[in-house]
């Protein structure tokens, strides 16, 4: 399934994070009480549906062979005239980037400059390495052009392979460039860090009730309106 | 014959982690959306053993890039918490 991924540009927008974004969730896939927690399509170069929008890839297709056999046979219709993706892809804000690796169980890597176009620089210099047959799909990445800080993480001017707490709460540096670093010294930063991550195995009732007691809480911009959670765990 | 919930659970594990498919389909992690995941605590991931899926976290960015490229979407929209608990789809 990784593999048959790689003939598209997978997006996965963080549902009730994002008021715009939502038109595009609830175009895709909407419930009689409005967004769910997940949507899923497979979408044409313009963002027009090619299927159905359903809850998720089972919903639609039952087994997993059979959405690979549909996501290779869309992939091939496209093929001929599909360019390489070159675009470094950035998740939105480093509150969101690190709740999001942290749940993927990924390093997130931060690239910070000093100005919008210094970041920009920057992250096309990453994006040849982040679609690189060796590290396609082992990061998360967040693009900051101003000094941020969030929960005690204050990424430096550069690029820094982050370990996320486990909630998301912020993170550790394992490794950190400066912006002239050249190409070389940049692929050698991410892999020393990617190997540095440490992946965790947590188990899902005891990582919630960790976090009911030290009262952590995560707060959307948008209500949940999921109608298969009970409206008491929304 | 894996049962629906198995399914379910191991699509989107696939697609949301970087879990191996084969590891998926043995019904290792389980961020399944509450209705569909069945009674008692479960893992939410087994060891990552190769790369996940490479997500654009934004539709903008994605639209602009796939508009570029010429190349098909494949859109997973999920909510980064699960009863409100950051951390866990």
């Amino acid at each position: 399934m990784v593999a048959a991924s790689r003939a598209f540009v997978c997006v996965r927008p963080q549902t009730y994070e994002d008021a715009e974004e939502a038109k595009i969730l609830s175009y895709v896939f909407s419930g009689r009480s409005g967004l769910e927690n997940t949507s899923f399509a497979l979408l044409d170069p313009t963002g027009k549906k090619l299927t159905a929008g359903s809850r998720s890839p089972s919903m639609s297709y039952g087994e997993v062979e059979r959405f690979v056999a549909a996501l290779d046979a869309t992939a091939a219709k496209y093929a001929e005239k599909a360019k390489p993706i070159e675009a470094l892809p950035t998740l939105r804000n480093l509150r969101l980037a690190l709740n999001v690796a942290a749940a993927d169980m990924r390093p997130l890597v931060v690239v910070r400059g000093k100005d919008e176009a210094a970041a920009q620089a920057l992250a096309r210099k990453l994006a040849k390495l982040a679609w690189s047959k060796e590290l396609v799909g082992e990061a998360h990445y967040v693009m900051l052009h101003e000094a941020v800080e969030f929960e005690a993480l204050a990424p430096e001017l550069g690029t820094s392979v982050v370990q996320p707490d486990p909630y998301g709460l912020g993170g550790k540096v394992l490794v950190h460039v400066k912006p002239e670093a050249d190409a070389k010294a940049l692929a050698k930063a991410l892999a020393t860090g990617f190997e540095q991550h440490k992946v965790e195995a947590r188990e899902h009732d005891a990582h919630v009730r960790e976090a009911r007691r030290r009262g952590i809480e995560w707060e959307s911009p948008i209500p949940l309106s999921d109608p298969h959670v009970p409206e008491r765990r929304r | 014959m894996p049962s629906p919930i198995r399914l379910t659970v191991a699509l989107l594990c696939a697609l949301c982690t970087r879990a191996a498919p084969l590891a998926a389909t043995q019904g290792a992690p389980p961020p399944a959306p509450d209705s569909e995941r069945p009674p008692g605590p479960l893992p939410i991931h087994e060891q990552p053993t190769e790369p996940g899926i490479a997500w654009f976290g934004t539709w903008s960015e994605a639209l602009a890039e796939a508009e570029r490229t010429a190349r098909p979407m494949l859109f997973m929209s999920a909510a980064p918490q699960c009863q409100r608990v950051p951390g866990v789809w």
